[in-house]
């Protein structure tokens, strides 16, 4: 078993507001957004080579896409994104008219659709929010309804169960999944996170089918085993707000992490100099899966 | 002879342009124009940034404040690669759709020169070169150019060195450093059509000009009081867009190329079109780039 402290800063750029981590495996890459200001980071782990795009919205999630490009969860709804030429192409804002909401997390499903979900971020209104999932022909249907806050999200290995993090409620929860009609439903509590740990925000799946969680304000990861509640594992981080989390690399077993460094006072920043950074864990003992990609190829980019 | 080249980076741009050396971070920074992109690099840690704007960026300069001046194809702008921030500041062309920034450079007074050309229907004579101050307004300083490119400034202050590429001419101005006027303009050199087209340009510790040649496969070393070529140094690319000096010596010759515009087996015959070179230890080196004395008012940036 390795170090569980055996994190690295990966580049000397901070972000505001990184999250929303995809590895790019055609690339080499890791992918992830700056929510704060509309920026696409990327870096490129074989060439040490280290792209910014910046668009006309705002992104909070992006996943990839099988034509090769993005699909992301804007400030002006969904969108498909093409980085070579720092273009957007809008596809449908629900919820437009709630000038208080924005999107949070986004991911595909393994059947190739992308669901994000979109809270009150404002003002923290209960039960404001809904989880939209964007079919391939760019259709949008809300699939859970009056949520408050809802966090990182995957499906299982067997692709028979859908994970959430109910960030209020300070738990994941667990669906059943089927996954050609796109239902959830038999929801119950699969782990349960003590106020102690921090809130409970991004989540990865790794090959064990065990979650890997980012916890904001809790200075760390943690991997829970979904099936019995328990903690199995944490890594402690240099940084407070820890928002995301992805495996990347050539065998998927190096775990990226972003971080955040809004709302931080000068002092807490003096504290934690590397808020904001991505961060990587090389070499984890099990690794994570493939991410899945937006299968709406039918679109001109 | 000169010490041979090396590749940097290998083609990493469409159409390279704009080398400018900070020699506050210590890095190359440079455009790739259709793309919209600024590309970074540290010699020292070899890391490459490259962030890309929603708009094309012609020519960079950097501010005293740290950020950068920009001349896009929608005029001026102010860019701040830390957040990645852009805020327009003027667009002389607004009215003439067709035509876009290309080079640009500060003078030793800290105002930025950049001109225009017509990218979109190749008429001549219909760009102009422009003058922004430190207030962010541009003045309009020479009518009617084709390709406006490579700007320079002589080591007392006292002339202007410009290139409109098609005329394969460098001109020289009088130049009046407190008022950034240029006045009795004269032809200093004159490119033969073997070497190619003249485009960026930059200026040695012995006032000579190092001229990049589009189309020649080299750059040139000139002497503009004589007009005479005094060295060239090959490249493997045919498209050299510009250069400028760098490192912590200022003798290092960074050289940016293009790939844009060739197909086939011209693209087959050149894979390094695009590279970023360097040619480390130049017996005479360069000056510090000047920067944008603007951007500090926050009347400027809104």
């Amino acid at each position: 078993m390795k170090p569980d402290n055996d994190w690295q800063v990966v580049h000397p750029t901070r972000c505001t507001w990184g999250d929303g981590l995809v590895w790019h495996r055609e690339n080499n890459s890791v992918l992830w957004v700056n929510r704060m200001d509309g920026s696409i980071h990327e870096w490129c782990t074989q060439t040490n080579r280290y792209n910014i795009t910046r668009l006309m919205v705002k992104i909070d999630a992006i996943s990839l896409a099988e034509n090769g490009g993005l699909v992301a969860a804007t400030s002006s709804g969904f969108a498909l994104v093409n980085l070579k030429n720092a273009s957007v192409i809008l596809l449908g804002n629900p919820q437009a008219q709630s000038f208080n909401n924005r999107f949070n997390k986004g991911n595909c499903d393994p059947m190739g659709r992308f669901w994000a979900g979109r809270s009150d971020e404002i003002h923290g209104k209960e039960r404001a929010g809904n989880l939209y999932m964007l079919h391939a022909d760019a259709k949008i249907t809300a699939k859970l309804k009056k949520i408050t806050r809802l966090g990182g999200f995957v499906w299982s290995i067997d692709q028979k169960t859908f994970y959430h993090i109910d960030n209020c409620g300070r738990c994941v929860l667990a669906f059943r999944f089927d996954k050609v009609k796109a239902t959830l439903s038999n929801k119950r509590i699969a782990v349960d996170i003590p106020h102690t740990e921090g809130l409970p925000d991004g989540m990865t799946i790794d090959q064990e089918g065990m979650l890997w969680i980012a916890l904001r304000g809790g200075w760390k990861l943690a991997r829970w085993n979904p099936k019995t509640g328990r903690k199995l594992a944490e890594i402690i981080l240099p940084v407070s707000l820890v928002t995301s989390c992805t495996f990347g690399g050539q065998n998927l077993s190096d775990l990226y992490v972003t971080s955040a460094r809004a709302g931080l006072k000068e002092t807490d920043l003096a504290q934690q100099p590397d808020a904001g950074s991505l961060f990587v864990i090389e070499n984890m003992a099990c690794g994570g899966i493939e991410p899945y990609k937006y299968a709406g190829d039918c679109f001109l980019m | 002879m000169l010490a041979k080249y090396q590749i940097v980076l290998t083609a990493a741009c469409e159409l390279g342009e704009g080398p400018v050396w900070d020699d506050a971070l210590h890095r190359l920074l440079w455009v790739d124009i259709p793309k919209g992109t600024i590309h970074e690099w540290y010699p020292g840690t070899r890391l490459h940034n490259v962030t890309t704007f929603p708009v094309k960026i012609g020519a960079i300069a950097i501010a005293v404040d740290g950020r950068l001046i920009a001349a896009t194809y929608s005029g001026f702008a102010v860019v701040d690669l830390r957040d990645q921030s852009i805020n327009p500041l003027t667009d002389p062309e607004a009215h003439l759709p067709n035509n876009r920034f290309n080079d640009g450079k500060c003078d030793p007074k800290g105002r930025f020169w950049a001109g225009t050309m017509d990218v979109t229907t190749g008429k001549r004579y219909a760009g102009n070169l422009y003058m922004l101050d430190e207030n962010g307004c541009a003045h309009t300083k020479i009518k009617n150019v084709t390709c406006s490119n490579g700007l320079a400034w002589s080591l007392d202050q006292k002339t202007m060195y410009y290139i409109d590429t098609p005329t394969r001419q460098v001109v020289a101005f009088d130049f009046d450093s407190s008022l950034g006027v240029i006045s009795n303009r004269k032809v200093v050199i004159a490119v033969p059509p073997i070497d190619g087209l003249p485009d960026g340009m930059t200026i040695d510790q012995e006032g000579m000009l190092w001229i990049a040649l589009w189309g020649g496969w080299k750059i040139a070393r000139w002497n503009p009081y004589t007009g005479e070529k005094l060295a060239e140094i090959n490249l493997p690319v045919s498209q050299v867009t510009s250069c400028t000096f760098g490192g912590a010596d200022l003798n290092d010759l960074y050289i940016t190329s293009a790939k844009i515009g060739l197909t086939g087996d011209k693209l087959t015959s050149q894979p390094l079109a695009g590279s970023l070179f360097v040619i480390k230890n130049m017996p005479v080196g360069g000056l510090v780039h000047d920067r944008w004395n603007g951007g500090l008012s926050s009347t400027i940036i809104g």
